[in-house]
């Protein structure tokens, strides 16, 4: 017992000890009387322990317990009160006073809006090349209570939605979300802004939906990045697992016949998708380092005189990403040992005993080679 | 401050709060509010704007209480979402309107007992003075940290959770604190130089 106590803080930290430094009738009292007895050598430790604990010491207001009680009394009367979500208080910014118009209030202010501006209106609108997609997503919830989540600069937080899939809202992030999820959705909608990690619990009847000013994400239960920063004039889809749809909002938006999903681009794992405002294009590139799926299993592989094709599928499995090749050359014989290297000093290893070359388009890998020999 | 062992009772009020128990709702959070409200005013002074923060979280906890995940360590959990909301209401820069970190601020600044009849004993008036010097020379976040592990008995990790910052920082910072109260005289740095020795 003596043993463990063999500094200032391990003194000054004991709760016993410092009950008995500021109470000397403390029940410890015995104990450390005795103690102090046993351990003369220590009785610097002790004297300095004492005095951090006096020199911490602080006499700010403490609550009595009435006014404890009072405040719990309080904060129990408001739950009784308390509305079933928190009320979308609006960002601020460009939604700010329309989301602040009391919801009976805003059909009227839109007729008047509309009345005023009449058909110029109707065409400034128009013009406006992108649709307010966080208003469109409001409106699908106009009955319905809207969350919000909310990070501030310095902080992220990770929350379980309704339906059980994971977030991680980066610094400064906001994710919106109806406050309940019928129990059999057609499809589950969440709205974005910021950057925010997700791990969608599958659910095949029930697509995911994120909206983010730029691009329309739609996922089944996969995991994956995605970066969607106000300021910023372009949006990234990072593929941890799994597939994901990725849409502008101009196919997603486009009547398309029933039936038929609107136009995406399709991403995998390590894939990533970069939507760029400007250009209003989508593009299909590779994360910088691509990681193994699933679990890093003893990595360690040895090829001997084994056709090119083998050794690609077997890279292609290990990453998931689609690796292109001559179908002519593809049962060259090849011999090489892979290890824990990164993915593309492994393309490397293996173009350099193919003779060969890759490059990365669409988030493809596409070798070139020479053929055998 | 509180009662030492509160786990398993926490963790129960906890989930039962979580299924909409209003009652242990109320219990949980009458035996956290003296640590929550002393840590609050930590960063003010206002008093009231602590008690109105606290309400607004025990309201928002009440209304997230289906997502909220399950968590083994309540009473830290409280706290960091005590500072998370202290630092929405209070952190935020009048002037460039962005968030800064929060000032832990009047710590420890309350008078000593030094006219306390159980600190009578020989040279430690003195020493409790040098002490409370060196405790005001350290950084805020060392402060903070230091509060932590003491008023709170806050592991390494839980203040890591709280502070939102990672192990390492907080090792360092209170590794650094209390070398700083150790060094306050020829002496007693001697003294302490000799220690792993023992």
């Amino acid at each position: 017992m003596a043993d463990e106590f063999n500094s200032m803080e391990d003194l000054a930290f004991s709760r016993s000890f410092r009950n008995w430094v500021l109470n000397k009738d403390a029940a410890e009292r015995g104990f450390w009387e005795n103690w102090i007895a046993r351990n003369p050598d220590k009785a610097d430790l002790v004297k300095y322990a004492k005095a951090m604990i006096y020199a911490l010491h602080t006499d700010t207001t403490v609550l009595s317990a009435d006014e404890i009680d009072e405040e719990v009394r309080k904060a129990l009367v408001r739950l009784k009160e308390a509305p079933r979500y928190i009320p979308l208080d609006g960002p601020r910014g460009r939604t700010g006073w329309w989301a602040g118009l009391a919801r009976g209030r805003r059909f009227w202010f839109a007729a008047a809006a509309t009345a005023a501006l009449g058909f110029g209106g109707f065409f400034i609108y128009q013009a406006h090349s992108h649709r307010d997609v966080f208003r469109a997503f409001l409106s699908n919830y106009k009955k319905e209570a809207v969350r919000q989540e909310v990070t501030d600069a310095i902080d992220d937080h990770a929350f379980n939605l309704p339906d059980g899939s994971l977030v991680r809202l980066g610094k400064s992030g906001k994710l919106y979300f109806p406050a309940e999820w019928a129990r059999s959705p057609a499809r589950r909608e969440v709205f974005l802004r910021g950057e925010a990690y997700f791990d969608i619990r599958k659910n095949l009847s029930a697509p995911f939906y994120v909206y983010t000013d730029q691009v329309i994400i739609k996922a089944l239960g996969t995991s994956f990045i995605i970066r969607s920063i106000p300021s910023d004039s372009w949006t990234t889809i990072t593929m941890v697992t799994g597939k994901v749809s990725v849409y502008r909002q101009e196919d997603f938006y486009a009547h398309s016949p029933v039936g038929h999903a609107p136009e995406g681009m399709i991403l995998t794992p390590n894939q990533e998708g970069v939507y760029d405002q400007g250009e209003d294009r989508l593009h299909r590139t590779l994360v910088g380092t691509p990681e193994q799926l699933g679990v890093q299993q003893d990595t360690s592989l040895c090829f001997e005189a084994r056709p090119v094709r083998e050794v690609f599928g077997r890279l292609q499995e290990m990453y998931g990403i689609p690796i292109q090749y001559d179908e002519e050359a593809a049962g060259c014989p090849v011999t090489v040992t892979l290890g824990d290297e990164s993915f593309y000093d492994k393309l490397n290893i293996i173009c350099k005993a193919i003779r060969g070359s890759y490059e990365v388009i669409d988030g493809n890998i596409v070798v070139t080679m020479p053929g055998c020999k | 401050m509180s009662a030492v062992n509160l786990l398993g009772e926490d963790l129960f009020l906890w989930n039962e709060y979580r299924t909409g128990n209003a009652d242990a709702f109320g219990a949980l959070i009458r035996v956290h509010y003296s640590d929550l409200f002393h840590y609050g005013t930590r960063f003010t002074r206002d008093a009231e704007l602590v008690k109105d923060c606290l309400q607004d979280l025990f309201l928002e906890l009440w209304i997230n209480r289906e997502t909220i995940s399950e968590t083994s360590f309540v009473k830290y959990y409280l706290l960091k979402a005590l500072r998370r909301k202290l630092t929405r209401k209070i952190g935020r820069s009048r002037y460039t309107g962005s968030w800064e970190e929060l000032h832990f601020e009047s710590l420890f600044s309350g008078s000593y007992p030094v006219e306390n009849n159980a600190i009578r004993e020989e040279g430690l008036p003195e020493l409790t003075k040098k002490m409370r010097h060196a405790v005001s020379g350290l950084s805020k976040r060392q402060q903070e940290v230091v509060y932590l592990r003491y008023y709170v008995d806050a592991d390494i990790e839980e203040i890591a959770e709280i502070m939102s910052v990672n192990r390492q920082s907080v090792y360092n910072l209170l590794h650094e604190s209390l070398k700083k109260l150790k060094k306050l005289s020829g002496k007693a740095s001697r003294f302490f130089l000799f220690l792993p020795l023992i």
